[in-house]
């Protein structure tokens, strides 16, 4: 809680957060805010400025423009303090090749000033690890593990992963999740930059969605699937109703023989008093996967941008 | 089971065999790109080094000039300086000195021989093993090549390196040899820089084979280099003492010396040094084929924890860093204890020569009668000086490491946890400047040693503050480097090596021929005094300190306000 005004302090807070390398759009106008003991999923192409965002709220990189807090400290001027809150795994593990595993992890620990001992050695069984071998004999896989180990250990307030599965195994992506639903159930904040979809939707409470340096979309899955089309797909003795067509909010109607296969987008008790009408013999509506919301964002973008290029 | 979309995709495609476009490009002869991509690099550096060989060169033949007044005080000069153990030691055989050739021959060979034998044996075991160990070489087996064949295409691209520099080398003493006051015929201009060039390709390929037989570059660089000093020890010992010449001829760079280009060239001594550069070719080719990683002398993959000295940044760079750390450390004690052993007997030929000791007070810049007055202290104030040269190297080797461990992204690890920006780079520099400090007491120290033994009357105490003053340069550079990482980071290593060639080109210049004083103010090698031939300068001291402390500083702060820059 913050003291002077009993709000409870966001775990990240940025204010138009900006970063041009050059001419290069890193990252825009970033206005972002996650709720402590949230799981926030970071979520968009390469080169869309997920990385760059992490690095600003690491202090790796200084903003153009803007600003970023973590528990209410500029990440610019204490970078010391947030740092004591934060642990950090990056997508490419850097490690020294000559120190062994239980090395690494010991330096890390050290550098970062405390650990969970105990939890840390449940972590090497759990992500099943060898520390005995030395770094440079380690696979990709291997490497990844001691930076997720070594971070999930210090039971820091707030985790930030950037792509922490790359190289993992399926197994050990099972792993990887249960230990960040410990860590939520636990109070911790994590930030999950991830180009895998079904990672985000497992396990984050609000999905945001960037794209060449902009946010384009942030909210709950449930909120964002409100705001998508849903699917419908019905089947008839005779004929499909050709009415569906002039439902306000449809789209998409496809008619095969005997089935009908439509979109529709905000409520639909209109479509509903359409279909009903021609007495359907099945009816099944879906709801869209974070899949399907993410090509929908984009390939919208992409039509947004070309018509601005035609236009 | 139930299919996904992506089965039901797939079966109702029809399979028709892969896509081949029409307009796809071929290459010619794929299996030649990595000799032009390591030719490419190599050609750079060699035609660089070529270039500054060819200068020192074209500077040597006319130095021979101007060492004396007249032509008689030069042959009394020389003939003095052609018996000193010291010399001989130092720079190799000096029995035709008095002659142009000999003097060319002893001075740019003695000096060429050794640079171009360093950037050999760097040159290879990072081409070979460096690109292994990034994880590079992978991507070019993957290539249309084999093991073996892609180490003959370094090997190719470094002889083509090896090439510039000879041309170059060539063209610059072809230039100095047509000059009428010179008179170098044109077989022995071209026949010369073969002599500097094969030092550079025997060690290369000593490199090259430690490539193979080291599991990582710096334990290949370190085996190299193992073999380049006790190459140097036996020509050293062999050219001092003359019941033991034969040593000259157990040596890689006795070899060299052997050639002799300008004085009754000795072309068969190229059979050797031919024999080992095929030997180490064909071994390390095939030694090449073998598991992607792996080496000759195995490396354990595991091993018990030791975690002393990973409990913050500074014993962890220590840690890191303690195989080179002891290196250096270990070529200064060499370095001592070898001059040292030398200082008494040199001594009094610099003493009973005055022509000699006016040669070293244009050096050591203090008066012909004060050098006389000490002739020990005048070799001892050039050896100090060449170790006033290795400190800067190890400077700007360190300033390289720390450059890398930001371009690697080793830093951020650190600076992600507790560790601030400012405390990682002040403690890296703090490192480097203790260690710069340690090897200029220990090279003092060692140098005591030995001419004590030798009874040379130099003191302890005079010798240990010579070691301290010597480190002057080493602390300017080091400032000076870390101001250059705070600003501009990926010139770093350039800088630091750049400052320290001009330093010592220019001190051999303004030695042997006279250089705008403004231009040897911009040498960090001008100003030091040369101890023990002279009194420490204290107050230089403390202007290199004060501009190395408010460089640092100003680095410091800037790295700190920068962003981290990842290669």
């Amino acid at each position: 809680m913050d003291a002077d005004s009993g709000t409870a302090l966001a775990a990240i807070r940025t204010e138009h957060l900006t970063k041009h390398y050059g001419a290069v759009v890193g990252l825009e106008d970033l206005n972002l805010e996650v709720n402590a003991g949230e799981v926030i999923g970071y979520l968009g192409p390469n080169g869309a400025g997920k990385t760059t965002t992490i690095r600003l709220l690491l202090g790796l990189i200084k903003p153009t423009a803007g600003r970023a807090e973590i528990f209410g400290m500029d990440v610019q001027a204490e970078k010391a303090a947030v740092h004591a809150r934060t642990a950090y795994v990056p997508g490419e593990a850097t490690l020294w090749p000559s120190l062994t595993g239980a090395e690494t992890l010991y330096l890390l620990a050290r550098m970062h000033g405390e650990t969970d001992v105990p939890y840390r050695d449940l972590l090497i069984k759990r992500f099943d690890f060898d520390v005995s071998r030395k770094v440079r004999t380690y696979s990709k896989g291997n490497r990844q593990k001691i930076n997720l180990i070594a971070a999930l250990a210090t039971r820091s307030d707030l985790l930030i992963f950037d792509e922490p599965t790359a190289g993992l195994d399926p197994l050990m992506e099972q792993a990887f999740r249960e230990s960040v639903l410990e860590a939520r159930d636990n109070g911790q904040t994590v930030f999950l930059s991830s180009h895998v979809l079904s990672e985000a939707e497992a396990l984050c409470d609000r999905i945001a969605i960037v794209r060449a340096g902009r946010l384009v979309e942030i909210g709950t899955l449930t909120q964002m699937r409100r705001l998508s089309a849903v699917t419908v797909e019905a089947s008839f003795p005779g004929t499909p109703p050709a009415a569906v067509d002039r439902v306000s909010g449809v789209s998409a109607v496809q008619v095969a023989g005997h089935h009908l296969t439509c979109q529709v987008r905000g409520p639909i008790d209109g479509l509903l008093t359409v279909l009903a009408a021609a007495h359907p013999e099945t009816l099944l509506s879906r709801e869209p996967s974070l899949e399907e919301l993410f090509l929908s964002i984009y390939g919208e973008q992409e039509r947004r941008n070309d018509g601005s290029r035609h236009g | 089971m139930a299919s996904t979309k992506t089965d039901r995709a797939m079966a109702s495609t029809k399979v028709a065999g892969p896509v081949v476009s029409a307009r796809r490009t071929r290459y010619a002869r794929p299996q030649l790109v990595v000799a032009r991509f390591t030719g490419r690099r190599m050609v750079r550096t060699g035609a660089l080094w070529g270039l500054v060989f060819g200068f020192y060169v074209y500077d040597n033949a006319f130095a021979f000039h101007t060492i004396a007044p007249t032509a008689a005080q030069r042959d009394r000069l020389l003939s003095t300086m052609a018996g000193d153990a010291g010399l001989k030691a130092l720079l190799g055989d000096t029995r035709q000195i008095t002659t142009l050739g000999g003097f060319t021959d002893w001075r740019a060979i003695g000096i060429t021989a050794l640079v171009a034998s360093i950037w050999g044996l760097l040159a290879a075991t990072k081409a070979l093993r460096g690109e292994e160990s990034a994880g590079r070489w992978e991507l070019v087996l993957a290539g249309q090549t084999t093991q073996r064949r892609a180490a003959a295409g370094v090997l190719a691209g470094i002889g083509a390196g090896l090439l510039a520099m000879y041309v170059l080398t060539a063209l610059l003493t072809v230039i100095a040899g047509s000059r009428p006051s010179v008179h170098i015929g044109p077989g022995q201009a071209l026949f010369f820089p073969l002599a500097v060039v094969s030092a550079a390709a025997m060690f290369a390929a000593i490199g090259a084979v430690a490539s193979e037989v080291m599991p990582t570059r710096s334990r290949a660089a370190g085996l190299s280099a193992a073999v380049f000093g006790a190459a140097f020890v036996l020509r050293a010992m062999g050219d001092a003492t003359s019941n033991a010449h034969w040593l000259v001829y157990a040596s890689p760079l006795g070899w060299v010396e052997q050639l002799r280009p300008l004085t009754g060239a000795q072309p068969l001594w190229l059979l050797p040094i031919a024999g080992l550069i095929a030997a180490c070719g064909v071994a390390t080719v095939l030694l090449a084929d073998r598991d992607l990683g792996a080496s000759l002398l195995a490396d354990s993959g595991t091993a018990e924890p030791h975690t002393a000295m990973l409990g913050s940044p500074v014993p962890f760079a220590l840690r890191m860093s303690r195989a080179v750390t002891a290196s250096w450390l270990a070529a200064v004690i060499a370095l001592g204890v070898l001059y040292g052993s030398l200082a008494k007997s040199t001594g009094q030929a610099f003493a009973s020569s005055g022509s000699l000791s006016r040669f070293t007070g244009t050096l050591t810049h203090v008066a012909e009668r004060q050098v006389q007055l000490a002739g020990t202290r005048a070799f001892a104030g050039i050896i100090f000086l060449i170790l006033m040269t290795l400190i800067m190297a190890y400077v700007a080797s360190a300033m390289g490491r720390v450059r890398e461990d930001e371009a690697e992204g080793y830093v951020d690890n650190l600076v992600v946890r507790r560790i601030t920006r400012q405390r990682w780079l002040a403690g890296r520099a703090g490192l480097i400047l203790a260690v710069l400090a340690i090897a200029g007491v220990l090279g003092g120290i060692s140098f005591w040693i030995t001419a004590a033994s030798e009874h040379a009357g130099l003191t302890f105490r005079e010798l240990l503050l010579a070691g301290v003053n010597a480190a002057a340069p080493g602390a300017a550079l080091l400032g000076i480097g870390v101001l250059i990482f705070g600003f501009v980071p990926r010139l770093t290593s350039s800088v630091c090596w750049g400052l320290l060639a001009w330093a010592f080109l220019l001190d051999m210049l303004g030695s042997a021929i006279k250089v705008n004083h403004w231009i040897m103010d911009t040498s960090l090698l001008y100003h030091p005094a040369l101890a023990p031939a002279v009194n420490p300068n204290w107050q230089i001291v403390g202007i290199y300190l004060a501009i190395g402390c408010g460089a640092a500083m100003l680095g410091v702060w800037r790295f700190i306000q920068r962003d981290l820059q990842p290669s």
